[in-house]
């Protein structure tokens, strides 16, 4: 029982909400570790069974399918059996799954484990944690809370890449997947000792809660088929097919193609995995600035025209990365800095737009399916780009062909409420582009 | 338009000037030796088919271009007299050399193919034979010496071109009259012909995209589509790839900024015209411009002309265009006036710009006659002579000036033409 003690050593000293941030931080960190680890096994691992780029990619890319499609139901499988229980669950799982990818030997047990079981589990462990968490446990300072927890998230995805990597150069790939699974196992006795589903079963009231207020009613438990149901709402609104066309777009051109094939595709132009590794990290640092840039901007300015900008400049920079890859460093650090600027900038006017769209009572569930179609499109990604790697030999088509879709989704988000937008007058100047 | 005479008259007196240009990628040596390096078809005789004999059987076959250029599938092929085929692996490009290692153990002739695809995005192809310890017969190789390339491979390359030529004057032309006729003049704007014009850059941005297609089709059935599924992937993993790709978006750029356009936004105007001149420079990757040295005044000259160009086609087409919608009637001369002058500094831009890229790639008044790249220079002169004829007729005649208009705008679409199969043919050197 020192889940006890410490809470009543807590107790006093500060709120209990700040564990519980705490414990959800380093279970998002770590299931962020665990899902860029792929990237620096892709070589290893053909090196190894001889497997395509394709085969290999199938699994990660099953992976990025079901962890997007799960979103959406992860909240009510939270809201039935507890957050704690879910979270224990889910480190058991996934810390199994990917210990077990050690002793493999056929390829379908990498899409089963990595893929499946995996994908399943960190599911679970996504932004819908985070923002469970800040609303159950926090009144005030909720924003800061989000943001703290949806960039573990993000950004935990690249940072640890380098320290993979050179584990993977060094000692082999099977140590730097015991290491991610050992800091499951690590992160799994703290949930179950520390989480807590709900201020209210330790007796305490959420952070920043006046003690007069009126208790709030726990929301009756959310029926199953909302999902589904907003989903089909979705399915005849013009501007739900642009919002998740171009969110498609967007997981697409992020985690799914540069998160899964920039390390094997520089690798391939001679640059040594660890390097490539950083790259990827120092993408995921300059993301932190990007998305807080990008959240202060999209208070400001039409979101429409900053989603123009980010999709634009994306395309541009991944036209721009075969030169890139012929030029040495230089060409690929500028290339860093544009896209990392640029990975989850999309994140805040996507869904702002969502919110505008489909009114503030609707946007979670709407958004938890823009969201899934950002992992669709990762998917698609992540299997596309190895099956290309595989007939082509190499990645600039796959790479352009990003670009180009970027440009599409460039295209896209200016018709969002075009439909609903009264007709400008002809002699408005319309700033922005 | 008067004025424009004289540069003709320059263009002329440049040409009789050498020019140093490399472009088209060519064989300029190999080990073993082509024996019929350079020979036409024509006069290639029997020791072509055999090729030079060597007694011992080579173990890399090595074959070096007069430019850097990218392998296109396996790059080269050997195929030994029994009909098999003996290189090992794919070729290795290294700079101007590309080698592969081959098993000729077998006595008899070998047949060298090469396909490849050199720095300005063209796709080259050649053979030639060598025998070891004593010839064989080889049929079919003396008729096929760098001969076998598919024909209407070339013609939709150049079509794509042509189409991409016309999508860029209707596109970026457009937005230029809108910049630099309709803007200065002022005058309200006409929902009519607002409408008309927006159609023509859509209809910019569909011929834009399709020309892509059309091009690397093109390419990909030059080097022989049929019988190798990957040429098409090897097309597109090559400079051709790279190239179509950068044209392919900035395509896309425009249909993604047509919406905030059509609301009249003047930013999103101007950023359309850049994106117009970055076309114009992109396109400069894909013809002879890069083998000018420095490369800088290559791509320049090249971009200058191919926007003078598009802004004097554009311009045109749009006139004829507002000269049909209702309303602008009282408009009609003072648009016709300044569109005149944008077409005349367009012409010179483009008659200017024009003799400098053909002092670059002719290497003297005679290519004129005995090329057919400088045939195709002379026929675009005597097409650019008979645009400026019925532009001055235009002026002169009185009358409706809309029929000479549509003459020009017919002569300037054989320009077009002319132009697209000039950048599909290699340059004499």
């Amino acid at each position: 029982m020192i889940g006890l003690h410490i809470e009543r050593w807590v107790r006093g000293r500060m709120h209990y909400g700040w564990i519980v941030v705490a414990v959800t931080f380093l279970t998002l960190l770590a299931a962020a570790g665990i899902r860029s680890t792929p990237g620096v096994l892709m070589i290893p691992l053909e090196r190894e069974f001889g497997w395509t780029r394709a085969t290999v990619s199938f699994a990660v890319s099953v992976n990025l399918f079901l962890y997007g499609l799960f979103g959406p139901f992860a909240a009510g499988l939270m809201d039935r059996l507890g957050i704690r229980r879910v979270m224990v669950t889910s480190l058991a799982l996934v810390a199994t799954g990917v210990g077990l990818t050690t002793l493999m030997t056929a390829s379908w047990q990498l899409t089963l484990l990595w893929g499946v079981v995996v994908g399943l589990g960190t599911g679970t462990m996504a932004s819908v944690l985070g923002a469970m968490v800040a609303n159950r446990w926090f009144a005030e300072r909720r924003g800061l809370v989000l943001g703290l927890l949806t960039a573990s998230s993000a950004t935990g995805q690249l940072v640890f890449l380098p320290l993979l990597a050179s584990m993977v150069v060094h000692v082999g790939w099977r140590s730097a997947v015991l290491l991610v699974a050992g800091v499951g196992l690590v992160v799994l006795p703290l949930v179950a000792l520390l989480m807590r589903d709900d201020p209210r079963e330790i007796g305490l009231r959420p952070f920043g809660e006046p003690a007069d207020a009126p208790a709030i009613p726990r929301p009756a438990h959310a029926s199953a088929t909302a999902p589904l149901v907003g989903l089909a709402r979705g399915l005849h609104s013009r501007d739900f097919w642009l919002l998740s066309g171009s969110f498609f777009i967007c997981g697409l051109s992020t985690n799914g193609l540069i998160g899964t094939h920039l390390i094997p595709a520089s690798m391939e132009h001679g640059i040594p995995e660890v390097t490539a590794a950083s790259l990827l990290a120092s993408i995921g640092v300059l993301d932190i600035v990007g998305t807080t840039v990008s959240g202060w901007l999209s208070d400001r300015w039409d979101n429409r025209y900053l989603l123009c900008w980010y999709y634009g400049l994306r395309g541009l920079s991944l036209l721009f990365l075969p030169y890139a890859f012929g030029s040495e460093y230089l060409g690929l650090a500028a290339f860093a800095v544009f896209y990392g600027l640029d990975w989850v900038a999309t994140v805040p006017p996507t869904a702002r737009l969502a919110a505008d769209t489909f009114g503030r009572e609707n946007v979670g569930i709407m958004f938890g399916w823009i969201a899934a179609s950002h992992q669709l499109g990762a998917a698609t990604a992540a299997y596309g780009g190895g099956l290309l790697r595989t007939w082509l030999g190499d990645y600039q088509v796959t790479f352009i062909g990003a670009g180009l879709v970027c440009l599409v989704a460039a295209g896209l988000v200016l018709r969002i409420g075009q439909a609903s937008r009264p007709v400008p007058a002809r002699s408005v100047e319309v700033a922005g582009a | 338009m008067r004025r424009s005479l004289a540069p003709v008259a320059a263009l002329l007196a440049t040409l009789a000037a050498p020019g140093g240009a490399l472009a088209h990628a060519r064989v300029v040596g190999s080990d073993p030796p082509d024996l019929c390096a350079g020979v036409s078809a024509r006069i290639a005789d029997s020791r072509c088919a055999t090729g030079v004999v060597v007694a011992a059987p080579p173990l890399v076959i090595r074959l070096t271009f007069n430019e850097p250029v990218q392998p296109i599938g396996r790059g080269i092929r050997v195929v030994a007299p029994s009909g098999r085929r003996v290189e090992r692996g794919p070729a290795r490009a290294s700079g101007r050399d590309v080698s592969v290692d081959v098993e000729a153990a077998e006595h008899g002739t070998y047949v060298v193919s090469w396909r490849v695809v050199s720095g300005d995005a063209q796709s080259e192809q050649g053979r030639f034979a060598f025998s070891v310890g004593r010839p064989t017969a080889t049929p079919g190789l003396v008729a096929g010496v760098g001969r076998t390339a598919s024909g209407s491979g070339f013609v939709l390359a150049a079509m794509g071109r042509a189409l991409h030529f016309l999508g860029y004057a209707l596109g970026f032309g457009s937005l230029a009259f809108r910049w630099l006729v309709l803007r200065p003049l002022g005058a309200p704007r006409v929902a009519a012909l607002d409408r008309a014009l927006w159609r023509l850059t859509r209809l910019g941005v569909a011929a834009l995209l399709l020309a892509e297609a059309l091009v690397v089709l093109g390419h990909a059935l030059r080097l022989g589509i049929t019988g190798d599924a990957d040429v098409l992937a090897d097309v597109l993993e090559s400079r051709v790839g790279l190239v179509t790709g950068q044209r392919f978006g900035v395509g896309l750029t425009l249909w993604a900024m047509l919406t905030t356009l059509e609301t009249g936004s003047s930013i999103t105007l101007k950023l359309g015209l850049v994106l117009g001149i970055a076309l114009a420079v992109i396109d400069g990757q894909a013809v002879h411009a890069v083998s000018v040295r420095p490369l800088a005044a290559g791509l320049v000259t090249n971009a200058l002309h191919v926007a003078a160009m598009g802004t004097w086609v554009g311009v045109v087409i749009a006139l004829l265009v507002a000269w049909r919608v209702a309303g602008v009637a009282t408009l009609r001369g003072a648009i016709a006036k300044r569109a005149g002058r944008v077409a005349t500094i367009a012409v010179l831009v483009a008659v200017g710009s024009g003799a400098l890229l053909s002092f670059q790639h002719l290497t003297g008044t005679g290519d004129l006659a005995t090329t057919y790249y400088g045939r195709l220079i002379v026929a675009k002169l005597a097409a650019l002579i008979v645009v400026l004829g019925l532009a001055m007729a235009a002026r002169r005649v009185g009358g409706a000036p809309e029929p000479w208009w549509r003459g020009e705008l017919a002569a300037l679409v054989a320009l077009l033409l002319l132009a697209a199969a000039l950048v599909s043919l290699p340059p004499p050197v």
